[in-house]
């Protein structure tokens, strides 16, 4: 290990891992262009290198990625991936009040936290950790996404009956495309573009970037000069003791989910978004600028970039699509990810142990440096900014698949945004449920043609029940605070 | 007054978008007329119906850049991902490309399994074969720690309590395909867990969630000790697994040699076919490419197009037979 | 139609849509397949989520129906939303932009600068002057995105 970090220390690596995490964060901040873009795009660039130094630079490129996301999210309410959508929640509206430096400040030190944490995993319990993960079947899925997406409902601001009915809409437009359950069109109408069914970057965009522009196209230009803070970064000591809890319990959320190949970050950031909300004695203030709920997503997501190289890096199993391109580089190189490679390549098994870390402390170097100046962004000239943004975001969508047909699904989510919003439903759940029900039913059924159709065999699977008893208590929680309250004041 | 101000500025913008949508079309006219001379005359775009990172988008850009470093093309050639649809997608930017040969497709049998199963509106009809330049087989392993050691064994058991025992099959994929194709010729039936990529069925054989699993030779080797090979599909013994039969070995006629299928429109003028033939069939033959071709249990060798095309007729019409016993 | 009841119209709008989306999952429900490897099948889940939809979807327009019948005052949804043709006038032009990338196939280049232009116009309020530095600007943006995108990645946008 220790080698690896002196391996690491040739300038040649560090020089590109400093470009990729760069890189990665400017390219995560676009919104349109998200980190597995840039990972893609960028492979082809790391065959003429040592293999240790194209995992080093992809490596950077991927914790850069999914920690510039926050700095649309909260500045102009963009996530520029899924899992910084529960970022927005709070995040957003503290930049409206002003309050855009402190944010990002939090974002910044939560993610590192986060980073940081699951590096300890990582590096310290990988084997155990990837063994434990592997457990999990069809039924520990299901219910895992079942409880996210019943938190989901209880994340509903507002009026719950729009929540549930956001969450059901988005679900119900993941469903068209090739059923992956049995390998057949479903509800594509005979159309051969519908086969690919809606993607989900074209639906993350135009949800949230192109119906934010429209939106903020109808607002009259603010002449008012905003203030820009000339003092130090607003963090203080004291935030280690307000925050710090709620750090370590979402890293260790986000470690954990990260863990399991396939759910990834954005159920990471979600799940200790509402416990955070849960456990919180001020539960109606998350969702109005309340500062733990950007601290919950931000460790949660970083957190799971760790707890994901777990299984890629013992088992070479990729949790991601991001991860997969990582396994394609290596395989470029004749190397192939498994329990193998602490022996064959252990330069190479170590060498992505490293930079991680180092990843993550750039990225704080970088960001910290940068954030008085990124704040900046929102006051550039409004016509130009939400100009270039929507070019970045055709251009982004199109680049995945190469296909314009990603476009105008992009387009046609703007509008759906914009009207969805109008109509008060929430556009956070409507995304998200977009995004766990696939797997939800994927693994209902896959659980199902596991057990020859016996649904009763849940109660065989342990962690299954806990999840389902979580998810109950989810439902139930607001009732049972109450009634202790109730009881409190009977006693007093 | 404020309004009339916001209106001129709407009206302005899309009077400048009209004046461009005029000024485009004139444009591209131009560079329509002038084909057919020499090929090719710029870059040609392989098509990959696949994410970035995967074999097929591997092989081809370590090929396309081979072929560029040698300048066995005039032109460089550019990969592009069209992942989604079982192909679907890719098929739709092929035929946006055009037939002049500088759009082309690299696919594998997957192609086959997407027309056995109706999916999409393509058929082998729509393409002119360029060839394959190389392919690897896949094996079927078992835990380590599974109670069976030979695939006799396995089908004893299978034939003995049938569905006893879970395969980790995306329905409609290749594993699925080519487990259903040895099943029906040895006489056994099993058990799907719905497994979409070789990650989840990785994922679920390690974890006691499934008994049997496909995956390709160099995937099991990365895994060692945890998985137990059985049975192989090649023609012929790999030489990274001596010790693992072959199914016709065994007496079952199922063979499954999954190729780089380089394919382009059915138009394609044959001028620009024999240009690209030539280029791959030096490429596959580079001793860097066959350096990574066996480093990934994969083999390196070139069928041309013809050839490829009736090996892919005669596997589709296995393929749907199968398909037949599963819609 | 009284302005304080626009909420109410807009919830029944929305619950009419949310009737026609069901509707749609029905209609394709009833093509697919019946279950082959597991009791559920294809049909299941979007059977599932018509019925969940047209529920809360008569919830919504019932609680608008009610909240009108009581006619309670409820702020106008779209309070500050000042320039709605600004929106309406960069979606047209957006649009146009894809179409002209997509169906005309015309170059990427121009077109985005001819966007950014009509975008920025727009948004700015109108004038030629925004125009050219817009279409300036759009110029350099297209410029470096087709040089990153056609140099070092090998992609050719539209």
């Amino acid at each position: 290990m220790l080698d690896a970090f002196a391996a690491l220390m040739d300038w040649h690596n560090l020089v590109l891992l400093l470009v990729g995490t760069g890189l990665g964060i400017v390219i995560g901040a676009i919104p349109g262009l998200t980190a597995s873009m840039l990972i893609a795009l960028t492979l082809p660039l790391t065959f003429h290198m040592d293999p240790v130094n194209a995992v080093t630079l992809l490596i950077g490129e991927y914790v850069g990625g999914i920690s510039g996301g926050l700095i649309t999210a909260i500045l102009l309410r963009m996530p520029g991936t899924p899992a910084s959508i529960v970022t927005t929640f709070d995040g957003y509206p503290m930049a409206q009040s002003n309050r855009a430096e402190r944010a990002l400040a939090l974002g910044i030190m939560a993610s590192v936290v986060g980073g940081i944490i699951s590096w300890g995993f990582l590096a310290g319990m990988s084997p155990a950790l990837a063994r434990f993960a592997l457990k999990f079947g069809p039924w520990e899925y299901f219910t895992l996404v079942l409880m996210a997406l019943v938190m989901l409902a209880v994340l509903a601001q507002g009026s719950l009956v729009k929540g549930l009915l956001a969450a059901a809409l988005g679900m119900a437009f993941a469903l068209p495309g090739i059923d992956s359950s049995i390998g057949q069109a479903r509800l594509t109408f005979g159309s051969s573009a519908m086969l690919s069914g809606f993607g989900l970057l074209p639906v993350l965009i135009g949800a949230f970037a192109i119906s934010q522009v429209l939106r903020d196209a109808a607002q009259p230009i603010s002449n008012k000069k905003i203030e820009i803070p000339k003092r130090r970064l607003p963090v203080h000591l004291s935030d280690a003791r307000t925050h710090g809890p709620n750090m370590v319990r979402s890293s260790l959320i986000g470690t954990w989910i990260g863990l399991l190949p396939g759910i990834g970050g954005n159920i990471a950031a979600l799940v200790s978004y509402s416990t955070a909300k849960q456990l919180s004695k001020e539960p109606d203030r998350f969702g109005t600028g309340h500062e733990p709920g950007v601290v919950a997503g931000e460790s949660a997501n970083n957190a799971a970039i760790g707890g994901a190289l777990i299984p890629l890096i013992t088992m070479g199993i990729p949790g991601s699509v991001t991860e997969a391109i990582l396994i394609g580089a290596l395989t470029i190189h004749n190397l192939q990810p498994g329990p193998l490679l602490f022996q064959n390549a252990p330069e190479i098994a170590y060498g992505i142990i490293a930079a991680y870390l180092l990843a993550n402390l750039f990225m704080l170097i970088m960001m910290w440096g940068a954030v008085r100046y990124i704040a900046q962004l929102v006051r550039l000239p409004r016509a130009g900014l939400l100009s270039v943004i929507l070019v970045f975001c055709v251009v982004g969508s199109y680049a995945v698949n190469s296909s314009f047909v990603d476009v105008w699904v992009m387009i046609a989510f703007g509008v759906i945004g914009l009207g969805l919003e109008a109509a008060r439903v929430p556009l956070g759940p409507f995304v998200i449920g977009f995004v766990l029900s696939p797997i939800a039913e994927e693994q209902l059924r896959a659980s199902l043609m596991l057990s020859d159709g016996n649904a009763l065999e849940i109660f065989q699977r342990p962690y299954a029940l806990l999840f389902l008893a979580l998810a109950v208590l989810t439902v139930a929680w607001p009732a049972i605070l109450q009634r202790i309250a109730r009881r409190r004041r009977v006693s007093t | 007054m404020k309004f009339s101000s916001l209106t001129a500025g709407v009206r302005a913008g899309l009077a400048i978008l009209a004046l461009g949508a005029g000024l485009g079309a004139v444009g591209p006219v131009a560079t329509g007329a002038a084909i057919a001379q020499e090929f090719p005359q710029k870059p040609i775009q392989i098509i990959v119906p696949f994410k970035p990172g995967g074999r097929t988008d591997v092989v081809a850009r370590l090929l396309a850049e081979k072929i560029q470093q040698n300048g066995w093309l005039s032109q460089p050639m550019a990969v592009m991902n069209a992942d989604g649809g079982a192909g679907a997608n890719a098929v739709n930017q092929m035929r946006r490309g055009g037939d002049d040969g500088h759009t082309i497709v690299h696919w594998h049998h997957q192609a086959l399994i997407a027309m056995a199963m109706g999916l999409g509106d393509f058929s082998l009809d729509d393409f002119k074969s360029i060839g394959y330049t190389g392919g690897g087989s896949p094996v079927w392993v078992v835990r380590a720690d599974s109670e069976f050691d030979t695939f006799e064994q396995l089908v004893a058991h299978l034939k003995a309590e049938p569905r006893s025992l879970v395969e980790a099959v995306g329905i409609g994929t290749i594993p699925h395909f080519v487990g259903a194709m040895l099943a029906n010729e040895a006489g056994f039936e099993t058990r799907y867990v719905t497994a979409n990529s070789g990650a989840d069925r990785l994922r679920l054989i390690l974890g006691g969630n499934a008994d049997i699993a496909l995956f390709a030779a160099s995937e099991y080797l990365a895994q060692a000790e945890g998985l137990k090979p059985l049975i192989y599909f090649g023609r012929e013994r790999l030489p990274d697994l001596p010790d693992v039969p072959t199914a016709i070995e065994l007496g079952y006629d199922v063979s499954w040699a999954n190729p780089n299928w380089w394919l382009a429109p059915a138009d394609t003028p044959d001028a620009a076919i024999e240009a690209l033939q030539g280029a791959l069939e030096k490429a596959i033959a580079d001793p860097e490419i066959v350096e990574y071709f066996t480093g990934n249990t994969l083999e390196p060798y070139w069928t041309p197009g013809d050839e490829a095309m009736a090996d892919a007729q005669k596997q589709l019409e296995a393929l749907q037979a199968v398909a037949a016993t599963i819609q | 139609m009284h302005r304080k009841h626009l909420k109410y119209w807009g919830d029944i709008a929305l619950a009419v849509l949310v009737f026609g989306g069901a509707a749609v999952l029905l209609i394709g429900a009833a093509e697919l397949p019946p279950p082959r490897f597991e009791p559920l099948g294809s049909a299941a889940v979007p059977r599932g989520l018509a019925a969940i939809l047209i529920v809360l979807g008569l919830w919504v327009a019932v609680r608008a129906v009610l909240g009108m019948r009581a006619d309670a005052p409820v702020a106008s949804p779209e309070g500050t939303a000042s320039h709605p043709l600004r929106s309406l006038g960069v979606l047209a032009a957006l649009i146009a932009y894809v179409a002209a990338l997509d169906l005309g196939q015309l170059p990427f280049l121009p077109m985005t600068a001819l966007f950014l232009a009509a975008s920025g116009t727009i948004l700015s309020g109108g004038g030629w002057r925004p125009a050219l530095v817009y279409g300036a600007l759009g110029l350099a943006l297209a410029g470096a995105l087709s040089f990153i995108f056609s140099n070092f990645l090998y992609i050719e946008i539209g």
